[in-house]
Parts: C-alpha cells; sequence; structure tokens
C-alpha cells in the first residue's frame, strides 16, 4: 500500500483502533462517540472508508488495523521529510534543534541510531 | 402570483428607500460601536419581508408602501404613485405612449415573464446555499470532538459555525493557544447573538430579492457589521488590550482560504472585509457613556420612523389620483376633464374579495335614479361622482333634474378613512363619525338602487327608502336605521358588524314570496330589530364563525339565536342552535336552513 496518507480524525481514529484491537464494531462506535464525539453512523462511515483504503479489517463486525502504527509514522514523517526539507535529513534535524537543547541521553540515543543508519 | 410579485417589487422599493437610509446613518454611526450599525439593517431586513406597514404621521418614509398598485394588472391604463410628482409624471407619460394593441395589458405579459425568472432565480440560488451548506457538512462529518460544542478537523483551514438548532463550532486543528481562544471567543459570540440564524434569515430574504442590487449591496454590510461588533464584542470583553495579537489571529485564520464562502456557514468574508475588520479592531477604543446613549437613540429613533408609513391619502385602486386641495378652486371645465379619464376606472363593481385583495379603502357608489339612470362614483377625501354624461364634483352633483348636496365632505386635513353616511337630511343623521362622507338626500329625490362598497370604511344608512340596497363592506361596521324595508335587501360583510335597526314595512312594496333579505356577515356580529313584524318576509343570515346574532335587543353568543318576536321565515346559521318562539331547540350546525313557525 503506497497511499498512508491519514487526515487529523482518521490517524486519531486509528490510534483508538491499535489501542483496542481486535474490537467489536458496536464498541468501537461507543469508544469513538466518548473520545471523538462522534454519532454511531460516522463511526461506521469511517469503518468503512478506512477498510476500503486497507487500513483495518471489518469481518463479522469485528475490527483489526492492517497496518502497523510505525508505518503510518515513517509514511507522515517521509511526507514530511519531502515536502518541507527536500528529503534532507540533517537540514530537518537542524530545525528542530535550533530553539531546543538536548540531555546527554537523547544525544546519545540519536547517535546511536545514526550509527545504526550508516551504510 | 402576478399580484406575489408586486407585493414583493412594493416590499423591495420601500426597502431599498430604508436601505440607502441605513447606508447614510452608518457614517455618522463609524466611530460608536458596530452594534449600532447592525441593529439598523433590522428594519431594512422587517421592510423586506413585511407586506404591510404601520402607519404612523411621524414616519420618516418619503412615500406610502404601495408604489406600485396590484390594479397596474387590470387597468386599462397604467399609472405608478410614487409620492413624488416628478417620478410619476415621467413613468406614466411612458405607461401612456404605450398604445396597448391588444385588448391585453402588456404589463401582464411582463409580470408573467418576471415572475418566471424571479422564480427561476430563487430556486437556483436556495439550491445552491443548500448544496453548498451540505457539501460542507459532508466535509467536516469526522470532525473531532474538543470540548462542549467544539469540533476539530485538519481538513478545514477557517473556523466556523455550523448547524440551525444545535450550532457546532469548527476549528482548523493547527489553531492552538492563545489564537484558538480568540477565535472560539468570537465565534461563541455569533452563537449567544444567534447570527447562526439571522444569516440564513438574512440570506433567504436576498434570495427572494435577488433581482435587487441594493438588497446585495445592504446583505454584505450586514454581514460587516455582524462580525465588526463580534470582534468588538470579544475586545470589550477582554481584560487587557489584545487588539494586536486578535487581529493577528484573525489574519491568520480567515484569510487563508475564501473558498468556503456560504451563506449558510459563516465565519469569513473577503479580503475586503478582513482588512477593514482588523482596522476596525486596532482602532477600537471603550466608548464614552454619552456616545452610547446618543447612538442608542438615534437608532431608537430611526428604527421607530422607517418601520412605519405616512398616512396614505386616500386614493381608490393608487390609481384614481384624487385632486389636491389646491386644484378644488380650478376651473369646472379643466377639472371635468381629468375626471372623465379617471372615473372610466371605477365604473366597474367589485366584489368583497376583490375590494379586500385591492386594499380599497375609498367607497365606490353606484345608484341608480328614479328615471333609470345610472350613477356612479368614487368617495374619497374629495367627492367624485359621475352621472350619465355629465361630471360635476365636490359641494354639488346632479342626477337626473334633482340636485344634492354633498356636505362636509372635508372635515380636516387628516382625509376620511372611507366611513360614509347616506341620509335624507343631515340633522336627521346620528352618531356621526368626525371624519365621514355625509351624503344628504332631499325628501323630493327618490333613490331606486344603492350599491355602497367599501374596504375598512363603516357605513351608515338612515331615514332611506330604496326598492334595492346593496352594502358591501370588508372591515367596516353597516348601520341601517330607520329605513325603510327595500324590496331586495343585501349586507355583506367579511369582518365587520351589522346592525339594522327599526326597519320599517310601512312603504314597503308587498311583495312577501319574492322578497328575499340576505344578511351575511363572515366573522361581524349582526343586530337585528326591525320596528314592524317582518315575519312575511324572507330573511337569510349567515356567519361563518359562531358569532352572536342579536335580535330585538338580545344578544346571542355561541351561535344560539332567539328569534320570538317579529322573526324572519328562514335563517340560515354557519353553526349554533336556534330557538323558536315555542321553544323548539334545533341543532343549526352548517348551513341548515330553519323554517320558523309563525308566532301566534
Amino acid at each position: 500500500m503506497n497511499d498512508l496518507k491519514l487526515y487529523d480524525a482518521e490517524f486519531k481514529f486509528m490510534n483508538i483502533v491499535w489501542e483496542v484491537e481486535p474490537v467489536h464494531s458496536k464498541e468501537l462506535s461507543t469508544i469513538c462517540g466518548e473520545r471523538l464525539g462522534w454519532k454511531r453512523p460516522t463511526t461506521y462511515t469511517v469503518i468503512r472508508k478506512l477498510a476500503e483504503r486497507g487500513f483495518v479489517k471489518n469481518e463479522n463486525a469485528t475490527v483489526t488495523a492492517l497496518v502497523k502504527r510505525e508505518q503510518v509514522q515513517k509514511y507522515e514523517a517521509e511526507m514530511l521529510l519531502d515536502k518541507a526539507f527536500d528529503g534532507s535529513i540533517p537540514s530537518f534535524i537542524a530545525t528542530f534543534l535550533k530553539d531546543k537543547s538536548l540531555t546527554e541521553e537523547d544525544t546519545r540515543a540519536l547517535l546511536k541510531m545514526i550509527e545504526g543508519a550508516k551504510e | 402570483m402576478m399580484k406575489i410579485l408586486i407585493a414583493l417589487l412594493n416590499m423591495s422599493i420601500a426597502a431599498s428607500i430604508v436601505a440607502v437610509a441605513v447606508m447614510l446613518a452608518r457614517i455618522p454611526l463609524k466611530k460608536v460601536p458596530k452594534i449600532f450599525s447592525y441593529a439598523l439593517w433590522a428594519v431594512v431586513l422587517l421592510r423586506l419581508i413585511c407586506p404591510f406597514g404601520f402607519e404612523s404621521p411621524t414616519s420618516l418614509m418619503p412615500t406610502n408602501a404601495e408604489i406600485i398598485s396590484p390594479a397596474i394588472v387590470t387597468a386599462p391604463m397604467s399609472k405608478i404613485n410614487s409620492g413624488i410628482p416628478a417620478v410619476d409624471d415621467t413613468v406614466n407619460l411612458f405607461f401612456e405612449n404605450a398604445v396597448p394593441l391588444t385588448s391585453i395589458n402588456p404589463i401582464q405579459i411582463f409580470l408573467k415573464i418576471g415572475t418566471c425568472i424571479w422564480l427561476c432565480g430563487l430556486i437556483v440560488l436556495i439550491l445552491n446555499a443548500v448544496i453548498g451548506y451540505n457539501r460542507i457538512k459532508h466535509i467536516v462529518y469526522d470532525a473531532t470532538l474538543v470540548r462542549d460544542n467544539i469540533f476539530e478537523t485538519d481538513k478545514i483551514s477557517t473556523a466556523f459555525v455550523l448547524g440551525f438548532i444545535r450550532p457546532t463550532i469548527y476549528i482548523p486543528t493547527v489553531v492552538k493557544g492563545k489564537q484558538l481562544d480568540y477565535i472560539l471567543k468570537h465565534e461563541q459570540v455569533h452563537i449567544r447573538r444567534k447570527d447562526h440564524l439571522i444569516k440564513p434569515l438574512a440570506f433567504f430574504v436576498v434570495a427572494i430579492h435577488w433581482f435587487n442590487p441594493i438588497v446585495w449591496i445592504s446583505y454584505y454590510l450586514m454581514s460587516k457589521d455582524m462580525e465588526m461588533s463580534c470582534d468588538e464584542a470579544v475586545l470589550r470583553k477582554s481584560n487587557e488590550d489584545i487588539r494586536q495579537a486578535y487581529s493577528t489571529s484573525l489574519v491568520n485564520l480567515y484569510t487563508r482560504n475564501p473558498g468556503l464562502l456560504n451563506p449558510l456557514a459563516f465565519g469569513e468574508g473577503s479580503v475586503k472585509t478582513m482588512k477593514a475588520r482588523i482596522k476596525n479592531v486596532l482602532n477600537f477604543k471603550k466608548t464614552p457613556r454619552w456616545a452610547i446613549v446618543l447612538s442608542s437613540f438615534l437608532v431608537v429613533l430611526f428604527m421607530a420612523g422607517f418601520t412605519t408609513n405616512p398616512p396614505q391619502s386616500l386614493s381608490i385602486d393608487g390609481l384614481v389620483n384624487i385632486p389636491t386641495s389646491n386644484q378644488q378652486s380650478a376651473p369646472v371645465t379643466q377639472t371635468q376633464q381629468n375626471m372623465d379619464s379617471r372615473l372610466t376606472l371605477v365604473e366597474k363593481e367589485y366584489t368583497i374579495a376583490q375590494l379586500e385583495a385591492k386594499n380599497i379603502r375609498g367607497i365606490v357608489v353606484s345608484g341608480l335614479t328614479d328615471n333609470g339612470e345610472k350613477a356612479t362614483g368614487v368617495l374619497s377625501e374629495n367627492i367624485i361622482i359621475k352621472t350619465g354624461g355629465e361630471t360635476l364634483k365636490l359641494q354639488y352633483y346632479q342626477m337626473s333634474d334633482h340636485e344634492y348636496n354633498v356636505d362636509d365632505t372635508i372635515t380636516d386635513g387628516g382625509g376620511t378613512r372611507g366611513n360614509i353616511l347616506i341620509g335624507r337630511t343631515k340633522s336627521s343623521l346620528s352618531n356621526e363619525p368626525e371624519r365621514a362622507i355625509i351624503i344628504t338626500i332631499p325628501d323630493n329625490a327618490d333613490i331606486i338602487t344603492l350599491h355602497v362598497n367599501t374596504g375598512s370604511g363603516d357605513v351608515s344608512i338612515e331615514n332611506m327608502s330604496t326598492l334595492i340596497t346593496t352594502v358591501k363592506s370588508v372591515s367596516g361596521n353597516v348601520v341601517i336605521k330607520n329605513c325603510d324595508l327595500p324590496y331586495d335587501l343585501n349586507l355583506q360583510t367579511v369582518s365587520g358588524n351589522i346592525d339594522v335597526i327599526g326597519l320599517s314595512t310601512e312603504n314597503t312594496y308587498d311583495y312577501p314570496y319574492s322578497f328575499e333579505a340576505n344578511i351575511i356577515s363572515d366573522s361581524g356580529k349582526v343586530l337585528f330589530q326591525p320596528k314592524d313584524s317582518v315575519s312575511n318576509y324572507h330573511f337569510v343570515f349567515a356567519t361563518k364563525t359562531s358569532n352572536s346574532i342579536t335580535v330585538n335587543g338580545k344578544s346571542y353568543n355561541g351561535g344560539e339565536f332567539v328569534l320570538n318576536e317579529n322573526v324572519p321565515k328562514t335563517v340560515h346559521i354557519g353553526s349554533g342552535y336556534i330557538h323558536t318562539s315555542k321553544n323548539e331547540k334545533q341543532d343549526g350546525l352548517g348551513t341548515a336552513s330553519f323554517i320558523i313557525k309563525d308566532n301566534s
């Protein structure tokens, strides 16, 4: 699946699915009603739409996610990187580091990550 | 349908006058809170939807509401009556020169086509608005709850309020912190002021008046005033000076996407409006108390002045131009000429329904003299009477050989409301209303038929002896006092009361079986107290409601009628019961008729 673009509301919905799956669609709509202020039909419409796009599966009224949270996060990050930083990771990191200082721990973790990503 | 269009045109014109006045009034109100400018638009809105106005001598309107008369459709010669002589002359000259080739009034064709175009425009605008509303609703269907009635979604870039009964605020997800706070406050003021209902209502009215550019301009300006006064409310409530921050959030939020412009969901406007709003926000100062008081006073004065119409100068159909007082002294020959052309307009008789529809407040009188000559006339502030080929006006008019005195036709400058008194001599007329048209008819004149039609005027006929008397009135009261029972008596009102008092059969032709009198009032009260026994004659009483009918001094409400003395033979009653002298109670529901047995 190439297009993992999620609207804000859809992402909030997926967060709930990831948290509680597998879940009965009725129960899911109750949770969405509490947390997102959705009416029952809205939840069902969103389930249908996301099922069509392959994000979730709705079998026997049980909803399960077909896409992992990390996949979506990665997609979003890549989109952002492409759009705002021309795909350049250094300029991306530079922007984030502009107004912030990193703790010792953060720095170590980051360096480890960069080391691991080296070719 | 055409009548609706004419009424609409009249409302549109009246509202345009008020709208221009509001636009002018907004100039001095520039420095005070915009709520005053906003309030003024209420008058325009009222003018645009309310087909009738209240009359008041203190009205600021330059003309009466009905500039184009509904009778323009049927009149042989079309005229308008705007109250401004120069306008009338120009327009009417155009009408006069347009000689109709066929019997159909060309105005009628224009109106038919106009009605079609108007309806199409209306439908297109309403459909467009409804579709637009649904589209937005569809876009934000999955917006997620923030708190209360606030939902957020990243599919929009502008905050707005949607919904009528439970209005919901939709905000873009990107807005955070202080900005969000201001925007929410702004939208909450909208909801508290019911702007989410006012705006669509205003748009609906604009859609009805879509052909009038002034209405569109008004809508644009009203929306601007609405937003600005809303901004001011937010600023006023804030303890610190937030002008800078507030205007920044306006720019950030509302100028980004003008694509969502829809009358049923609002919150944004054009870039030009936004500039004006920001200027207004930055210039915001707390207004001194005296300015508020003065503005309130002016606004109230303005509203009172423009919601009322000036008192109507009496004119029938709005077509007959009644000569003004300085014309009264004009040479007779000249006035005769003028009148001839006018009188052709009124030789027709109207039914009550027609009178009602045309809002006729004058009186059309027609009568037959004893040698069969027909006389018709318009009675209003000034009297114009036409008989046969001869026309005379005001103080005297002639029917055959008799000279009748038309007395005291103008009692004061206020004009009459169309009350009319007809009697033998002036001294015999009682209960003379202050402003009335009084026709006194000398003893030596015999009136064979007497027809009086009025809209709202009261009619009083006293001490008369006629063969046929017909009085039709919409809301005026009818009094027939001390008259001889005519061979044919027809009294008909919609809401006016009918009193028949002291009816005498002394000089009545003895036609007991072909006689029929109809006394019909849709919702008025009927009082029937004949002097002599009229039990040999057929009377028809009818009411549509169960209003009281009073017979011989006793009033019976709730549709119960007691007829015991001098009773008529047949009584038709819309609803209720009837008692005969023998205490037989009969159900009188519906339009059943009752044969009352002899009293003996």
